[in-house]
């Protein structure tokens, strides 16, 4: 399902820039033979239409997968989300604007020109808060693809705008000054901050991804889906460490061998009751009351029964394994 | 009793975008700067489709089918003021 | 008849400025006339509109009364004036602006108006002020508890025209708007409105006191009474005359003191008016019909003559110049296509055009004719056409050897700096 929220939002992207482009080029009254007026503005509307289709898979796939734990309002208010609240928020601003745009041009002609210009002239600003929801929610973002697409995209745009200035009259001289100055420095200040930013290890977390998605501390690998949610059923793994006894109780820390980055802690108390804590790269999955028994320790974990046994193996190390089955909710 | 329809340009909000003269060549001429001279003929049922084709596609919505004989038209050639 | 002396109605016997004792002395108070005898009398007097389009007064009123349908209205005295070559709405005002106001009262009477204005220009402020101690002095003495309110637009060349007047008084800008509706359909406060030049409203404060007949034991049938002329150019007496309206153009130019030497030319009504060559002019009368038979009519009452030593092709390049630049700018083939021509129609003047010029001018001509929202390019391609056919001779002369030597005069006909200040 998250491919489907990657993969729309990437198509709707490019199409919402195709659109944009052709709108600037509109604008400028300028035509070819081969390309009557109409059929630019007709092209720009359908492309503008096809985006919008996009964009709405995009924003129902990305609710209904679990991953996020996005629900229906996060799409309409922005900021509030858990994932990413920021960037994701963007996303939601721009969806906004675009709502808005596309609304006053199905009643344009009710509406009068200058009204519908007004709200139309939003799409400068929905096209580059789209681009940024891209790069700082995208879980593809350091992809090379993914790169490459944008950065046409961005391109394309800024070519667009420029041009247009370009040829806008006379009266035009500062605006178009500032507008061509203003493009080139916001498409460098964008270069910078993906350099700063999405680009660089650690931006998952630095954006908000809630820890219990983040996987290890290297690069975050394409394709994450939503295993790393929490503790995965059908396992069956071997387990290592060492067993520290006080007074009050024992505590056996210990490591699965297949997956090194899953760490399990038990806490067995004199009092008979106990802990296990599941944690992966250091960050939790899960941490519930464990029921001791003689030779194996059982916990819920979510939809997840673990069970663990334990087998001394002296000199304070430990060997045991780890099995877990779903259990109905 | 046959309604008799024209089109009709609003000077004011016509910006010369063109696509006018693009859809509807046969009553609409653009003239040297590129402002359409539209024939103020009665359209014949074949030819409205392409009518409201200009008047929807007109950027600034400055195209009108009227009804033909609009009271209080400025008809006088001579009516300076 | 006698159709060669002064027939003074509206203008005073000696250039005094009445204030309103002198105005009740000449003329009596004002009469409260009931409305559809006001619009009767103005019917059968035959009085039509001073600002221009010559249209029947009674016929205006009658409209507007049939579109406020017992409903509210507004009246409004034009005293715009914006054609540069006129000069006898001032004129009025200045002496007589009681008899103006007095026929803005009928109006208002007639219609039942609450709100009623004087519309002004912001360059002509003497006049303003005249406009404003008359009114004064009208609430100070007075019987009508009427409020007249003056409100000021800017000098420019299509700020007086009706829905421009409209759109400013509305508090937009002096800019005409498309038609319809007109003004006496929706105007002012979205209310029908009655737009009335202050000449028109003079004449019509007289025919309340004097009836119609008296109105048309003067001039002719389509043309009855009497109409303020601005003679102006080779003339040694320029200024504002009262004539009948079946003097001769001759007779007015005599009583401005005749021509120093010989007439050319005749502009007749305004810079969108018509030239005439003298021969076909001189002897004719100024009413309506006549003036049709040559293709003018009196417009705005302007006379301008031009001697044989004017340069009838220079003075037209200017006077071109100054319409293209006074384009309200809302309409692309006027704001384009107007500057064109008269860019072109330059070069011909200075002798730096091609003979395919004449045909560009001619075919653009004819493209901006009825294209704009109002029919400032109308007039002007009008003047254009009549220029080029009196001056056609010259024209040929101008388009293959550049300037006359008459080129460099100083201009006959008044070419008002554009005005500082927005619209």
């Amino acid at each position: 399902m998250w491919y489907a929220t990657r993969a729309s939002g990437y198509t709707a992207l490019v199409l919402l820039s195709a659109s944009v482009v052709l709108g600037v080029l509109t604008s400028s009254r300028e035509s070819r033979r081969d390309w009557p007026r109409f059929v630019v503005q007709s092209l720009h509307r359908n492309l503008s239409l096809l985006a919008g289709v996009f964009l709405v898979v995009h924003i129902v796939t990305s609710v209904i997968d679990p991953f996020a734990k996005l629900n229906f309002v996060d799409a309409f208010i922005p900021f509030i989300a858990t994932y990413r609240p920021l960037w994701l928020g963007l996303g939601v601003v721009a969806f906004e604007l675009l709502i808005a745009i596309t609304a006053t041009s199905l009643v344009r002609h009710r509406l009068g020109w200058r009204s519908w210009r007004v709200v139309h002239l939003f799409a400068y600003a929905s096209w580059p808060i789209a681009v940024v929801h891209g790069l700082g929610t995208g879980t593809d973002t350091k992809s090379i693809w993914a790169l490459v697409l944008v950065a046409v995209c961005v391109f394309a745009v800024v070519a667009a705008v420029i041009w247009r200035l370009a040829r806008a009259g006379p009266r035009f001289t500062t605006l178009r000054t500032l507008g061509i100055a203003g493009g080139v420095t916001a498409t460098g200040l964008l270069v910078v901050w993906m350099a700063a930013g999405p680009l660089q290890h650690g931006w998952a977390r630095a954006a908000g991804t809630p820890a219990d998605l983040l996987v290890g501390t290297g690069a975050t690998p394409v394709g994450t889906s939503s295993s790393t949610a929490e503790l995965a059923a059908g396992l069956s793994d071997q387990l290592t460490g060492r067993l520290v006894r006080s007074a009050a109780s024992v505590t056996a820390t210990l490591t699965d061998i297949r997956d090194a980055a899953l760490q399990i802690v038990v806490v067995a108390n004199a009092d008979g009751t106990g802990t296990v804590s599941v944690t992966r790269a250091g960050a939790r999955v899960c941490q519930a009351a464990a029921t001791i028994g003689t030779s194996d320790v059982t916990a819920r974990c979510g939809s997840v029964l673990a069970t663990i046994n334990v087998v001394d193996l002296g000199n304070g190390s430990i060997g045991g394994t780890l099995t877990t089955q779903k259990v109905s909710a | 009793m046959v309604v008799r329809v024209r089109l009709r340009v609003d000077p004011i909000k016509c910006k010369a975008h063109g696509m006018c003269g693009e859809l509807f060549p046969e009553r609409i001429r653009m003239d040297d700067w590129g402002y359409p001279v539209v024939d103020p003929r009665a359209l014949s049922d074949d030819l409205l489709d392409h009518a409201r084709r200009a008047v929807a596609d007109c950027p600034r919505s400055a195209l009108r089918v009227d009804l033909i004989d609009q009271p209080g038209a400025r008809e006088r050639p001579d009516d300076p003021h | 008849m006698d159709t060669g002396t002064s027939a003074d109605r509206l203008l005073p016997a000696r250039p005094v400025p009445e204030d309103l004792d002198a105005h009740r002395a000449a003329f009596g108070q004002r009469p409260v006339v009931d409305p559809m005898a006001m619009v009767d009398a103005l019917d059968e007097s035959g009085l039509r509109g001073r600002g221009g389009a010559d249209f029947p007064t009674g016929v205006k009123w009658r409209a507007v009364m049939e579109q406020q349908n017992g409903g509210d209205a507004v009246v409004v005295a034009n005293a715009a004036e914006c054609e540069p070559a006129s000069f006898k709405d001032r004129f009025l005002l200045t002496y007589r602006p009681h008899l103006v106001l007095d026929g803005l009262e009928h109006a208002a009477e007639a219609l039942g108006a609450r709100r009623v204005v004087v519309y002004t220009t912001r360059s002509h402020s003497d006049v303003e002020a005249a406009l404003r101690a008359a009114i004064r002095e009208r609430r100070r003495r007075d019987d009508s508890d009427r409020f007249i309110d003056v409100q000021v637009g800017p000098n420019r060349y299509v700020a007086g025209e009706e829905t421009a007047l409209v759109s400013r008084v509305s508090g937009q800008l002096a800019k005409p708007k498309v038609v319809p509706p007109r003004p006496f359909q929706r105007g002012i406060d979205r209310l029908p409105t009655l737009v009335q030049n202050v000449e028109t409203l003079a004449h019509a404060a007289l025919i309340a006191r004097f009836g119609a007949s008296w109105f048309r034991s003067v001039g002719t049938h389509r043309s009855p009474g009497t109409a303020l002329l601005t003679v102006s150019g080779a003339v040694r007496r320029p200024g504002v005359l009262e004539a009948a309206c079946d003097a001769t153009v001759g007779a007015i130019v005599d009583r401005a003191g005749g021509v120093e030497s010989e007439p050319a030319a005749v502009l007749l009504g305004g810079y969108f008016g018509r030239w005439v060559a003298v021969d076909r002019i001189w002897n004719r009368s100024i009413d309506a019909d006549s003036l049709r038979l040559v293709g003018a009519s009196l417009g705005t009452g302007v006379l301008a003559v031009t001697s044989a030593t004017t340069c009838g092709v220079t003075e037209t390049d200017r006077v071109l110049g100054f319409l293209a630049r006074q384009s309200a700018g809302q309409c692309g083939p006027c704001h384009v296509g107007l500057p064109a021509i008269a860019e072109t129609f330059h070069k011909v003047a200075i002798g730096q055009a091609r003979p395919a010029a004449m045909d560009l001018i001619a075919r653009w001509s004819n493209d901006v004719r009825g294209r704009g929202a109002c029919r400032h390019p109308d007039g002007a391609m009008l003047f254009l056409a009549s220029a080029m056919e009196v001056f056609a001779a010259d024209l040929r002369r101008h388009l293959k050897h550049g300037e006359c030597r008459f080129s460099a005069q100083p201009s006959l006909l008044p070419i008002p700096d554009a005005e500082a200040g927005w619209w």
